[in-house]
């Protein structure tokens, strides 16, 4: 089904949107919490609660790009049950990712809230510049929380060609920043 | 930046670069969930409506005109409504209750039974009595019940570039639809009229400030409104216009509508067969999995013409289950996803298994492309299993 017919059917209410939501991108959605949680049952409450996400936002909205909307909000709560769980189980591979941002952005600051919204598009900006392949390396690693191996798999890459590349991005997002006045 | 602030960061990459970076590994990993909040929620709003459409209409900003024809009930002359927003009033007090948790009783169920009407044209959606120029978009439908009488009004209006959502629903039968469950006390009074409202925010979801929402009853006719990106006032003033004017379902000439009409039935394989070029194997077990409700066939209408048709098949046992949709256009494969028919064989379809939770099992998602129809496969179980059925697809 079209995504402006999944759309449709929340704006409906009809019971058959999330059923259409799971079958076109439950796997994707699940495996994005997965990619987090590393836990199959906190992953798909994860899932449950994008559902109930998606369904209780729209409308009012109505996303342009609903698996992006999708992804953004499986994302954001699977982060926020992480951090609940952190405690008792690490998931190593996404402390190193973080650890890397946070590395690269340790004198980066974000300033009051006027200047969250430049940050943001700064950030925007900045991906923007870069190239497609870079971005995608990049994205996956800190977006999609995907381990270095796994990038390989999914671009082709060998390892040495995914470091360097997320070591270059991180470096040019660093100084990027920097220039843009955020640099503490 | 601490963590906290670079997550909040991430959050706010551009939606395009988001889906550009998606992973091809992300498709295919788990098996299928429980239903458990959605059947919860299916059943506590008691929605029982069928599938119906609207038009995504894409609109020029500067040819949009919004209107609305108020056509008096008695005499069935046309009268054009205008807004009466009461200069000074402090709308933000509509708008201050809290959805309770106690009560779930409200739903709209749209689709009344019957066919709709779609207005896709801007000449169609007519003067709504509030101003309307910020949205750039505008589509209504109508929903009619089984003997064509308009119960249930859908209205959308947006504004994409400047993030402002309008969407009401008008239900004549009184009804209040939420997804929420709320409680019809404490509402603030409005011409006399009690107002339930909420200002909710979803910083959890989106990167959204807030919605607002409005309930309420005016001459028995039910209006739900939601809004996102809207302030107190601009809300407020749509309330106004809905107060002052006849904004109803049977206010829409459904002449101006497309009449579309939506069926679900559950057919016999040999009908199922006759649809999609005799190819929809006429089995009731397949590789120990059986079929659960039946050849679930959906058909959309529109002007009386068959627009598009849907057989949905789902076989299932133990850990494993096989669901096949067919399809009819439009439809869009997935890319990188899609065995041309011709080239369908058990080492085709293999290379989309991937590794699943369940030892021994695997994971498939993908779609085989005929010249008019495609079939979609979403499968948690072995390659001999899938390979039972597929074997007894055309090639």
């Amino acid at each position: 089904m079209e995504d402006k017919d999944i759309l449709r059917l929340y704006f409906e209410r009809s019971e058959y949107a999330v059923e259409e939501t799971k079958k076109k991108y439950g796997n994707m959605l699940r495996a994005l919490a997965a990619r987090i949680l590393s836990d199959r049952r906190d992953a798909e409450e994860c899932e449950n609660d994008t559902y109930l996400g998606a369904w209780r936002t729209i409308p009012p909205q109505n996303p342009q790009n609903l698996p992006a909307y999708l992804a953004r909000i499986a994302r954001n709560q699977a982060l926020k049950r992480y951090e609940f769980l952190r405690a008792g189980k690490r998931n190593r591979e996404l402390e190193v990712s973080f650890e890397e941002l946070e590395g690269c952005l340790a004198d980066i600051e974000k300033g009051d809230a006027g200047r969250e919204d430049e940050l943001a598009d700064s950030l925007n900006d900045f991906l923007g510049n870069l190239e497609k392949e870079n971005r995608r390396v990049f994205l996956l690693r800190y977006w999609y929380c995907l381990s270095v191996r796994e990038i390989t798999a999914e671009c082709e890459m060998t390892r040495s060609q995914v470091e360097s590349r997320l070591f270059r991005t991180r470096s040019k997002l660093r100084q990027f920043l920097t220039e843009r006045g955020f640099g503490k | 930046m601490k963590r906290e602030e670079i997550e909040d960061l991430m959050q706010r990459v551009k939606d395009e670069y988001i889906q550009e970076a998606m992973p091809e590994m992300a498709k295919g990993r788990f098996g299928r969930r429980s239903k458990k909040w959605f059947v919860a929620l299916a059943g506590a709003a008691a929605v029982g409506l069928v599938c119906l459409g609207i038009y995504q209409a894409e609109h020029e900003p500067d040819t949009k005109e919004i209107r609305m024809i108020e056509t008096k009930a008695a005499g069935g002359e046309t009268q054009e409504t205008s807004a009466d927003t009461a200069p000074g009033t402090d709308y933000s007090i509509y708008f201050q209750g809290e959805p309770s948790d106690k009560t779930a009783d409200y739903s709209l169920e749209l689709g009344a039974g019957g066919c709709r009407y779609e207005y896709k044209q801007s000449f169609a959606v007519e003067p709504l009595g509030f101003d309307t120029e910020e949205f750039s978009e505008a589509e209504a439908t109508v929903y009619c019940d089984a003997e064509g009488k308009p119960q249930n009004l859908l209205l959308l209006l947006s504004n994409e570039e400047a993030g402002k959502y309008l969407s009401l629903t008008v239900s004549e039968s009184g009804m209040l639809f939420s997804c929420f469950p709320i409680e019809e006390k404490g509402g603030v009074e409005y011409q006399g009229v009690p107002v339930y409202g909420y200002h909710h925010a979803y910083p959890e979801y989106t990167s959204e400030p807030w919605s607002l929402g409005l309930y309420f009853r005016k001459d028995g006719v039910g209006y739900t409104m939601s809004s996102t990106g809207l302030n107190y006032d601009e809300a407020g003033a749509v309330m106004a216009a809905i107060f002052a004017g006849g904004l109803k379902p049977s206010s829409y000439d459904p002449n101006r509508g497309e009449e579309c009409r939506r069926t679900l039935e559950t057919i016999s394989f040999e009908r199922a067969g006759e649809i999609f070029d005799g190819n929809v194997p006429p089995l009731e077990q397949v590789a120990g999995m059986a079929l659960e409700e039946g050849c679930r066939y959906f058909a959309e209408y529109r002007d009386g013409r068959v627009e598009s048709e849907l057989l949905d098949l789902c076989y299932s046992g133990g850990d494993s289950y096989l669901m096949v949709t067919y399809r009819t256009a439009p439809y869009k494969y997935e890319p990188g996803r899609v065995i041309a028919a011709s080239e369908l064989s058990r080492e085709s379809a293999a290379q989309y298994g991937s590794v699943n939770d369940e030892p021994g099992l695997l994971w498939y998602s993908f779609c085989i492309a005929y010249p008019d129809y495609a079939v979609d496969i979403t499968a948690r179980c072995t390659e001999e299993m899938l390979w039972e059925y597929l074997g007894e697809l055309k090639r």
